[in-house]
């Protein structure tokens, strides 16, 4: 397209100024909630429709009705809203991949959405097996092929985002379970925490305490900051901490033991845990020793290799404690197990933390409200939004009772 | 040039955005009635649409796949540029800019797609056709908001090449021209570009 003539448009459009505001009442509510949900602009003809549902009174169903009608709820909303969960710089840019494609299917599927947290459940693309190798899928209704899924690559979610394969299609977007897809061993799986996704961007490298960190940043609404609390014992701190940074213990006392002391007794559950290669690796651990290749485990490695207290805490096995359910940590509401073993568990435990209702509620007012949540009113919405999603654990009706909330009077 | 695109962007960035709504960037009007959860009585504030919400706004309105090869193209190539967030603080002349070349992609392909819509055999314009193109991508009153009828004005005076944008030599050529121009100023204008 020619650059000036696109200027030249910019231009001559750039002296109009536009009313936003149009017709008002039933007509503004279901053009609001109609973009609140998808994303998109309704023109004359949509707008006409769903001003009559609402008119009838017919505010749920309308609302039920642009979802399932337009691709935008779940390839446009939900992308934006779940994708930024995948990856540590909270990025939008970022792919679909398996851990995004649970969020999104969990959504969808209307089931209790807490399982994401723990359950063998994953959601995969399906369709007729084709290829010399048999190893990708034809979505024939959509003339789209994708790959397998592959434990080293996210080809399959690449491919089909490319394809604009609607994610609320349920012919090609399927549940399945995580067993021989995710991993081999059973005793990984623990729902988004098992994910190729989920390991690629908090498993790599470190000690896997992002993978907490970015837990309560995205699930809790809590920076580690916040949850800093110097009062809980440090017995679980590991080896790496050190006492006393730039030679003053008085640091570690008042501040790093703030956050290590609670995140490390809850970080255990992911020592088995590793990302190498493209791969989630769990429990079974590659090392050189002597120039050949050993395989240890069940602790990944990583874990204990930084020896700078030699006092601290060493991982064994991947056993972890909540110690946050007393002090000022207390209040998150935490769910009523208070140690276990390994990722499942504690993702049980997290699926009953009340603060996980909390925090999606208000992302996903913020989402369709398009504002922070300020006043007093504003946190009552969020509250009955939050008490609700407690009660019948279905993510959908999150973002329709946030979109009803916010569609005006 | 450089003092004419200066110009061109903050002309775009102070009349895209009417004051009223400015100023709710700002205060954050809320209302403080009592709460029902299914009959709220708060207001949303504004906000801008994101790469994807842009891209799948134009292609749900034209009704054209984003998988079409040239649009998949300017997509990916503009894609860093459309607005990343939905925060209107962070709107800026690029964003504008790149939204209007997705624009034109769309358009491009929309009225070649759609050639019955349109009289291209006739040079003139009737204002029935614009006003149709603008109803099938926003709901606007042409009959009552006075800003939809000094909207519609405009692209007439675009559409009829008013400010003589376009010399072709060839009137249905010239006219298909002026029909995508018009077509890609109302998908890019902030009517359609914001929540």
């Amino acid at each position: 397209m020619n650059f000036k003539i696109v200027i030249k448009t910019i231009f001559v459009f750039g002296a109009l100024t536009l009313a936003l505001v149009a017709h008002a009442g039933k007509r503004d509510q279901a053009k609001q909630l109609y973009s609140s949900l998808t994303g998109g602009t309704a023109n004359k003809a949509t707008a006409d429709k769903y001003e009559a549902m609402i008119a009838n009174g017919k505010v749920e169903q309308a609302a039920k009705e642009i979802i399932e009608s337009n691709e935008g709820f779940y390839n446009v909303t939900l992308k934006n809203f779940f994708t930024p969960m995948t990856n540590e710089d909270g990025s939008q840019f970022t792919s679909l991949n398996d851990m995004s494609a649970l969020l999104i299917g969990a959504t969808r599927d209307e089931i209790d959405f807490f399982r994401v947290f723990w359950d063998n459940i994953m959601y995969q693309f399906d369709g007729t097996l084709t290829g010399r190798n048999r190893d990708r899928y034809y979505l024939e209704d959509l003339d789209v092929t994708v790959p397998k899924y592959n434990r080293t690559k996210n080809d399959m979610y690449l491919t089909a985002e490319e394809g604009l394969v609607p994610l609320g299609n349920r012919k090609y977007f399927i549940q399945t379970q995580q067993n021989t897809y995710t991993t081999l061993d059973g005793a990984a799986i623990a729902g988004m925490f098992s994910t190729r996704g989920f390991a690629a961007a908090y498993y790599p490298a470190g000690t896997n305490r992002a993978a907490f960190a970015y837990f309560a940043k995205n699930f809790l609404c809590k920076e580690m900051e916040e949850l800093s609390d110097t009062s809980i014992p440090d017995f679980r701190v590991r080896r790496d901490v050190d006492r006393a940074p730039g030679g003053s213990a008085d640091t570690y006392k008042t501040y790093c033991v703030g956050c290590h002391a609670g995140q490390d007794a809850l970080g255990g559950a992911f020592a088995y845990y590793d990302y190498v290669d493209g791969r989630m690796v769990y429990a079974a651990h590659d090392v050189v020793v002597d120039g050949n290749a050993e395989v240890v485990g069940p602790v990944a490695p990583k874990i204990n290799n930084i020896n700078t207290f030699a006092d601290g805490k060493i991982t064994t096995s991947d056993s972890w404690i909540n110690l946050w359910t007393e002090g000022q940590n207390e209040s998150l509401g935490w769910g009523p197990q208070n140690a276990g073993n390994g990722a499942k568990d504690l993702g049980k435990m997290l699926a009953e933390t009340k603060q996980v209702r909390t925090c999606l509620s208000q992302q996903v007012f913020e989402t369709v409200c398009h504002r922070a949540p300020t006043s007093d009113l504003d946190k009552n919405i969020i509250n009955s939004i939050a008490q609700e999603f407690d009660r019948d654990r279905n993510m959908k009706n999150v973002f329709i009772n946030a979109a009803i909330a916010c569609m005006g009077e | 040039m450089k003092a004419l695109t200066s110009t061109i962007l903050l002309s775009l960035i102070f009349s895209c955005v009417e004051p009223e709504k400015t100023d709710n960037i700002s205060k954050g009007s809320h209302k403080s009635n009592s709460v029902t959860l299914k009959t709220s009585q708060t207001s949303s504030n504004l906000a801008i649409k994101n790469f994807l919400q842009v891209n799948n706004t134009y292609s749900k309105l034209t009704g054209i796949s984003p998988n079409r090869g040239e649009i998949l193209d300017e997509y990916r190539a503009i894609q860093l540029q459309l607005p990343s967030s939905t925060d209107p603080k962070t709107l800026n002349g690029f964003n504008q800019i790149a939204a209007t070349r997705l624009a034109f992609a769309y358009c491009d392909e929309y009225v070649e797609e759609n050639e019955l819509d349109f009289d291209f055999s006739s040079a003139s314009t009737s204002r029935l056709e614009v006003q149709n193109l603008s109803l099938k991508f926003g709901d606007f009153d042409f009959d009552q908001n006075q800003d939809h009828i000094n909207f519609l004005n405009n692209l007439e005076a675009i559409i009829n090449d008013e400010d003589e944008l376009v010399d072709d030599g060839n009137f249905s050529r010239e006219k298909r021209k002026l029909m995508k121009m018009s077509c890609a100023a109302i998908l890019s204008s902030t009517y359609i570009t914001m929540f």
